[in-house]
């Protein structure tokens, strides 16, 4: 079928055949939006990218290896993972405990809830970070009594912490909730007629249904809290090698003019965020029915 | 409590996990945005709308919003364009680009932020080409408005995708039956439906343009009266110490959110409602 | 309109099933249903009718009009959606007219539109319809307006596909009748597709049965159902079961047993005996086939026997059970087979 191999090549079978595509544009419609969409995409998503890692080797591969070596850089980096394996678990329990709840069961006030899960993703990160200092810092609500208890909140790791886990709350939370919803729950009726124990039947049976959503959440949640950088700003206080981020840190860089070693520090995270990507696209490629439920959002 | 289970059910659990969640959304949201709210309300309306009219503070915000409001059009219009292409075409690197839609989303905004700047600033790879134009995008509004597209493009695109995917063939077809041409059938039939959908994505685009800051603030240059944004002035006033301004100013653009989501949940049910499906 | 299909040809279509040269031949005025099982090419066959797939060889004709390369938008039919395929974003009243405000410079003005609509709404008894929503209406509801927005654009062939398949049994029955109806009122030349022999033998005034992709017989129900032409028509449509006979000398035998049916013609070797359940009757014969019946059930038209036949076969011959006459199972019976139609091979 030289007529099949020669579509395929195309990129796939010609729609439109020889009375004209029912479902589908004229071909030259069809390559010129395909070729604006490409330019546009190669503008806003591939370019940028490319920059970072051009950036970053401009210096040839000695220099950039030499950005690694101040301390600052890995404190910096050794601050982002810690911050990053204590917001992750955090959010993944309250992602399921939010789950189990809203699918499993029906209550007044459902809807709510669910809207109020979302909300961080509407709220600008810096007022994320300004609502934390509002409340925790010296001027702030219960700034008087955590200076008497020698707690410190705000400029410090606690408060960077607590930024983060706003900016990332709602995103296990989400992923989870409408797929546990499309299941239902007659796995878990079926484990109680069994006899299970509730933990069990959580365990069990309700984690594994949701296992690659739940991945796929935490793979969102890690990128996003590695990545955070509007609401740490604002409660960071930028002390170098104490609480300094990875993103604070490229900005430190990058505002001396300290280009390369900016742009390799931004190189690791833009690295971090492809590796997201590809895992992401290959969760919803193989396991596609697992992860998104039947409804769209 | 107002919460009653409706139905009763035989699993276990519910309070344990409702009293988790409730705590802990109270804990991380409710209560700082709470402490924000306080603040808020410890200015009162006059106090807030007396620093917002400070020339400085309304040209933050209404470069916040303009911009932000802008990029979400073309977002919105671009990511229609982009999830039609990604979803109704086959051609060679459509996965690949289909996985990169979702860069801005994984990619820190830092970086963004950095990257953009290098790249459309005079001497960047794009910057250098609009400069011979008298063009200059770095450090004016216009490339606050080119990080903001890059920032809102995901949600334009994510939204309409699956929408795009679930038309029916039969209803193309049947539009054809009757006589339309493919022009007026994308039009009258394939267009409109997507509509609530593409709202959504434009309000969610919009929300979090406005509140964009790491892509932003290398780009714009953040020249008072003209190339500042509203989240950095929150910042600036807070290094200040002035925690009146910094409030007014994170309340306005809250308030803004909360509108967002109000708008959101409506165009859904109003999607519901007429469209027979979400 | 008489409406020709000669020689279709289509491999490999998109997502539907393939044909292997089909000719068929509608009369202009006539009700025609393509029946035949899943795959069988039923539902491509009327896509390539109405231009929303083009075959690979063959020709569709319109009156004398080669219609073949005619675009579907131009071919002037109108289609039926399996699901109806309604804009939920339109009212009833704008789905029924969106035909004739696409038409562009020969479209009707507004009066004429909306007289029209109305026309077709009373036309589908859905008057009081015209301002609600496909998502507001029941199935059947929004199948007859379906048919009713076909219809609007006064198409020179009126093409239904599965056009009762997603509807409970009742609905069914009462939009088969109007379907008729409204057939009969306008005499639009009409093609529908359907799986179900009940409704092809009940509506259509002739049905064409397909199977893999060829026709197997076209001709009237009671000519399909009586003369089946094939195993496979005779096997679809109506009730019956098979035994394995031998043709010898123009007679058919069963286990050396010659039957009362007349070889007609048949070469000699293996073939197989189809008996609808009033072919075979109980009788008190000691040299009849003797059987225990294995299940009594309760069929459309009456009741039926499920007879095992004793012997080394087992075969089941299925009965009609005369009215009065009461069978258990496990009861051991004698059967006279009286009638029943040959087919070259095995069952």
């Amino acid at each position: 079928m030289p007529a099949g191999i020669l579509a395929t090549l195309k990129g796939g079978p010609d729609p439109a055949g020889p009375i004209g595509g029912v479902t589908s544009e004229p071909a030259l419609v069809r390559r010129l939006l395909i070729g604006i969409a490409l330019v546009f995409l190669a503008f806003f998503l591939v370019l940028p990218l490319a920059t970072v890692f051009v950036e970053a080797f401009r210096g040839g591969l000695r220099t950039y290896r030499a950005a690694f070596q101040d301390p600052d850089a890995l404190s910096a980096i050794w601050l982002t993972l810690t911050v990053a394996a204590i917001v992750v678990p955090l959010n993944m329990v309250f992602g399921l405990a939010a789950a189990w709840a809203v699918a499993k069961f029906d209550f007044r006030g459902k809807s709510l809830l669910v809207t109020l899960i979302d909300l961080p993703f509407s709220v600008s990160p810096v007022v994320a970070g300004l609502a934390f200092v509002l409340l925790f810092g010296a001027q702030g609500l219960a700034g008087p009594w955590l200076a008497d208890a020698g707690i410190r909140i705000i400029f410090s790791l606690p408060g960077i912490v607590l930024a983060t886990v706003f900016v990332t709350f709602p995103f296990i939370a989400r992923e989870l909730i409408p797929l546990m919803q499309d299941q239902g729950t007659s796995d878990e009726e079926a484990a109680l007629t069994l006899g299970a124990p509730g933990w069990r039947i959580f365990l069990r049976v309700t984690v594994p249904n949701v296992k690659w959503a739940l991945l796929y959440g935490v793979l969102l949640c890690n990128a996003r809290a590695m990545g955070e950088f509007g609401a740490v700003a604002v409660v960071s206080g930028h002390i170098r090698g104490l609480t300094n981020t990875m993103p604070l840190h490229v900005e430190i860089l990058y505002n001396e003019y300290n280009l390369v070693g900016a742009f390799a520090m931004a190189s690791l995270l833009a690295g971090l965020a492809l590796v997201t990507l590809a895992v992401k696209s290959f969760l919803e490629w193989r396991y596609a029915g697992s992860i998104a439920s039947a409804s769209a959002r | 409590m107002g919460f009653r289970l409706k139905r009763p059910s035989a699993l276990p659990g519910f309070g344990l996990s409702l009293g988790y969640t409730l705590f802990y959304l109270s804990a991380i949201v409710l209560i700082p945005l709470g402490a924000l709210v306080f603040r808020a309300a410890g200015l009162g309306l006059g106090g807030i709308l007396a620093i917002a009219r400070d020339p400085r503070v309304t040209a933050a915000l209404t470069t916040s919003f303009g911009l932000a409001f802008a990029a979400a059009l073309v977002a919105s219009l671009f990511g229609l364009l982009t999830a039609w292409v990604l979803t109704r075409y086959r051609f060679p690197g459509r996965r690949l680009l289909d996985a990169a839609v979702d860069l801005p989303f994984a990619l820190p905004t830092a970086v963004a932020g950095i990257a953009l700047a290098a790249l459309y600033a005079p001497n960047g790879w794009i910057g250098s080409l609009a400069e011979p134009f008298g063009i200059r995008i770095a450090f004016t509004p216009l490339g606050i408005f080119i990080a903001l597209v890059f920032v809102a493009l995901p949600f334009a695109v994510r939204t309409v995708q699956p929408l795009i995917g679930e038309i029916e063939a039969e209803l193309e077809e049947a539009a054809a039956t009757l006589g339309a041409g493919r022009a007026r059938t994308v039009l009258t039939v394939v267009l409109p439906p997507l509509l609530p959908g593409m709202l959504t994505g434009f309000v969610l685009a919009f929300a979090r343009a406005v509140g964009e800051y790491g892509s932003v603030i290398f780009i714009a240059g953040n020249l008072p009266f003209v190339s500042e944004i509203a989240p950095l002035l929150v910042i600036i006033k807070l290094e200040e110490y002035d925690y009146a301004g910094a409030t007014a100013i994170a309340t306005i653009m809250l308030l803004i959110s909360f509108l967002a989501l109000l708008v959101i949940n409506l165009l859904e049910a109003y999607a519901r409602r007429h469209l027979g499906h979400a | 309109m008489q409406v020709r299909a000669i020689g279709i040809v289509k491999e490999f279509g998109a997502a539907a099933a393939a044909l292997a040269g089909v000719d068929l031949d509608v009369r202009s005025g006539e009700l025609m249903a393509l029946l035949g099982p899943s795959g069988s090419g039923k539902t491509t066959l009327l896509r390539v009718i109405a231009g929303l797939e083009a075959p690979d060889r063959g020709r569709i004709l319109f009156g004398d009009e080669d219609a073949t390369t005619i675009p579907v938008r131009k071919r002037g039919v109108g289609f039926v959606f399996q699901h109806y395929a309604l804009f939920r974003h339109m009212s009833v009243f704008e789905n029924i007219a969106f035909g004739l405000k696409v038409r562009g410079r020969e479209r009707p003005s507004r009066d004429e539109i909306r007289s029209r609509v109305t026309r077709l709404l009373a036309l589908v008894q859905l008057e009081e319809y015209g301002q609600r929503r496909p998502s507001q209406l029941s199935g059947g509801q929004r199948q007859r307006i379906a048919l009713a927005r076909a219809l609007a654009v006064e198409p020179r062939v009126l093409l239904l596909d599965e056009p009762f398949g997603a509807l409970d049994a009742r609905v069914r029955r009462d939009l088969r009748r109007s379907l008729r109806e409204i057939h009969d009122a306008t005499g639009q030349t009409t093609i529908f597709v359907t799986h179900d022999q009940d409704e092809a033998l009940e509506l259509a005034d002739r049905v064409t049965i397909l199977n893999g992709g060829r026709i197997e017989q076209t001709g009237t129900p009671d000519e399909v159902h009586d003369t089946p032409s094939s195993a496979f028509v005779m096997s679809f449509v109506g009730e019956s079961t098979s035994l394995p006979v031998r043709i010898l000398d123009g007679t058919v035998r069963f286990r050396d047993r010659v039957l009362g049916v007349p070889g007609e013609g048949g070469r000699d070797g293996p073939a197989a005996l189809y008996l609808r359940p009033w072919d075979v009757a109980f009788t008190d014969s000691d040299t009849a086939l003797a059987g225990t019946v294995a299940m009594v059930r309760r069929a459309a038209g009456g009741r039926r026997a499920e007879v095992k036949l004793d012997g080394p076969g087992q075969e089941v011959v299925e009965v009609g059970i005369p009215v009065g006459r009461s069978v258990a199972r496990g009861e051991t019976v004698r059967l006279e087979i009286r009638g029943g139609r040959i087919f070259a091979g095995r069952p």
